[in-house]
């Protein structure tokens, strides 16, 4: 069952007919760039909308929202702050389904601007349409054809559809996201610039992708929230189906505050957040690293079924200092089986290797790169281990090797390569191409194992 | 009207943001949470006759809206035992406390049962500004105060989020029993979570609670002291 709020967004993220209004063809506006993107994105129906011209770019110009003679599911107001009020008006009496609004100069600026904020925000939510803003970049689906971010449109991302959603209340950070998701091999459903939250926010989009079928993983980036009820209960919903990689910021205590409870002087906003996120088994992340790691491993790999993990270190491989590392975040490394040791010691030579966990392929698997593959098949089949952290030299035959087993086994591997991302980028994008979760840091690899380790566990207890 | 309902008006039409120890106790018993017994007494015979009641030992603590700190002004006296003791007691602790806060309205005295030592535990309410109401346990007594060993879950509360709150304080281990002694009943200390939980995600009105500290025993868990704070 879905609420009136997913329907309305579900129409908004996947409009066949978009208005633009402040459409230019002036060069280096954002009414052409808009306008261009929309175009090259494949958007169905594009109605530029200015009143001093009949054309643009080949499109026919209508003099106002009013004037268009189609059913209008978004439109793009890149007006100045002083005629979106009207403007949303007059998307409410045409039936428009959401307005996304550019400009930016409303409740940031002070409580005029406050209030002109609410006053947009309830007339779009009263009327029906819908307000993504403002003060936002707001929408992106390559599915739909719909794209709103200037930044984007100018570096040029991705145009086929994929299944990672997400939403961001910093406007600019979620073009980044998209680049740097992107360049790991990572496509999207929808992607929200939340801006202002005069209407839609947070909490509205959360629930959209808790329910859109396209979305599986989704990632956000927050500062506040505006109804923090529904936001938990919401969470508390879709955590238990779809991974929430969030980052949220603001999460230092200003001090103790004066309370006349112990409970009330030590309920600080962090450790609320904190009690949230364990309650609700949002992964909460507190780096750009952190966001994209944990989206790369969350989206392609499969969850493990515990915290053990088996460490595979190639040569040079630090598999004593990456165990330290495992121990840390909370993982274990058991000894591997009867079964699995007869099986490793059958295959890798009896010098320069060891067996055990970690094991360690030597200077062997330089010479038959094909080691690193037996070894990860051998220790994936062992019951006693729920995953697998590789330690690869950047030996292409080797990594070659680590990216067809990580497909033949059932259970998440993650690959760390001795390799600067700086100096070798065509050996990450490789591996990202083909699904591999690569890490320049055998600590990052351990990470996102334990993350997902502890999602995991969240959702066996909560099912 | 409901028992906890019926003490917030009239806190309320006291004029006041804070719940007695009395109130909060009664409050928190008509929750269905076991709390110490606790009888009101005006001056030193009606204090007598209900230490008789009581049983003994017992203990005497000052009854007064304006004094919150009751062991600090020195209106706190424990393991009376015997009718004599009690008598003495509350002279003492109405001296030091007229000493000590002259202005303060005296109401007399509590006579509450002793009783037997526990692991000493906070359970406490608090409403975050976005988030609303909120549950905290942890170490109690004066150990929240110097170790802050607490835990904190959004109400309401889950059977699973009550297990949680008591499984992620650090010192988690001293309720599965430690040199000898015997493992606390978790199942009461959830179930003490959980009423609460129930009972402020239902009253707006409270701010705050702290029921500290309970004493959790092996069988069972008791509020030995409470407080009940109101929003403005």
């Amino acid at each position: 069952m879905s609420s009136q709020t997913v329907e309305q967004l579900t129409h908004i993220c996947n409009a066949e007919s978009v208005a633009l209004v402040g459409a230019s063809d002036k060069g280096g506006s954002f009414g052409r760039l808009f306008l261009e993107g929309l175009r090259d994105a494949g958007c169905r129906k594009i109605y530029p909308v200015n009143p001093k011209r009949e054309e643009i770019l080949g499109f026919t110009a209508y003099p106002s929202i009013s004037a268009v003679p189609d059913q209008i599911d978004l439109a793009i107001l890149l007006t100045p702050t002083g005629v979106v009020l009207d403007l949303v008006k007059e998307c409410v009496r045409n039936g428009v389904k959401g307005a996304v609004v550019f400009a930016s100069g409303f409740g940031e600026l002070g409580p005029e601007g406050k209030e002109l904020e609410r006053e947009i925000g309830r007339v779009g939510r009263e009327g029906g349409t819908r307000v993504i803003g403002p003060n936002c970049i707001g929408l992106f689906n390559p599915k739909a054809g719909v794209i709103t971010y200037p930044q984007v449109l100018m570096k040029g991302i991705p145009s086929e559809p994929g299944s990672v959603g997400g939403f961001s209340q910093s406007g600019s950070f979620v073009d980044y996201l998209v680049w740097f998701l992107a360049e790991k091999g990572l496509r999207f459903s929808t992607i929200v610039s939340c801006g202002n939250e005069c209407d839609l926010a947070a909490e509205d989009y959360l629930e959209y992708f808790g329910a859109d079928e396209q979305t599986r993983t989704i990632v956000a980036y927050m500062e506040g929230v505006k109804d923090g009820r529904r936001f938990f209960e919401v969470a508390r919903d879709v955590g238990r189906r779809k991974p929430i990689i969030l980052w949220k910021g603001g999460m230092s205590e200003q001090g103790a505050k004066a309370a006349a409870s112990h409970t009330g002087a030590l309920a600080g906003s962090a450790s609320i957040w904190n009690a949230m996120f364990k309650q609700t088994g949002i992964i909460n992340v507190t780096s750009v690293a952190e966001v994209v790691d944990c989206a790369v491993a969350f989206h392609n790999l499969p969850l493990p079924k515990g915290r053990r993990v088996a460490v595979i270190g190639g040569q040079g491989g630090t598999g004593v200092g990456t165990a330290d590392n495992c121990y840390a975040l909370g993982l274990e490394l058991p000894a591997l089986g009867e079964k699995t040791v007869a099986r490793l010691r059958e295959v890798l030579p009896p010098v320069g290797t060891s067996v055990g966990n970690p094991t360690d392929t030597g200077v062997a698997s330089l010479l038959d790169p094909s080691l690193y593959a037996k070894a990860i098949e051998i220790v994936a089949d062992d019951d006693g281990i729920d995953m697998i952290l590789v330690i690869s030299t950047p030996v292409p035959a080797c990594l070659e090797h680590v990216a067809a087993a990580a497909k033949t086994i059932d259970k998440p591997l993650a690959v760390s390569v001795y390799a600067l991302p700086e100096s070798e980028p065509e050996i990450y994008r490789t591996l990202s191409e083909q699904g591999v979760a690569a890490y320049p840091d055998p600590k990052r690899a351990a990470y996102v194992l334990a993350r997902m380790a502890e999602y995991s566990r969240f959702l066996r207890v909560h099912q | 009207m409901s028992v906890s309902s019926a003490i917030i008006d009239k806190v309320r039409r006291d004029g006041r943001l804070i719940l007695t120890e009395l109130e909060s106790k009664e409050l928190l018993a008509s929750l269905g949470i076991r709390t110490t017994q606790m009888r009101p007494a005006a001056g030193r015979e009606e204090a007598v006759a209900a230490s008789r009641e009581v049983g003994y030992p017992c203990v005497l603590k000052v009854s007064s809206p304006d004094i919150t700190h009751k062991s600090d002004a020195g209106g706190v006296k424990v393991g009376l035992a015997d009718a004599q003791q009690v008598a003495e007691a509350y002279d003492a602790i109405m001296a030091s406390c007229r000493t000590q806060f002259p202005e303060a309205e005296i109401q007399g005295v509590t006579v509450q049962d002793m009783a037997r030592p526990g692991l000493e535990v906070i359970v406490g309410t608090a409403t975050d500004p976005q988030f609303g109401p909120v549950i905290m346990f942890g170490l109690g007594g004066v150990w929240v105060e110097v170790l802050k060993d607490v835990s904190f879950k959004l109400a309401p509360l889950t059977k699973d989020d009550a297990r949680a709150a008591i499984g992620e304080i650090r010192a988690a281990r001293l309720l599965e029993g430690f040199r000898g002694s015997e493992p606390v009943d978790k199942a009461a200390l959830e179930d003490i979570l959980l009423k609460v939980s129930e009972f402020v995600a239902a009253t707006p009105e409270v701010l705050e609670m702290d029921l500290n500290p309970v004493f959790a025993y092996p069988d069972g868990a008791v509020a030995v002291d409470a407080r009940v704070i109101l929003g403005e």
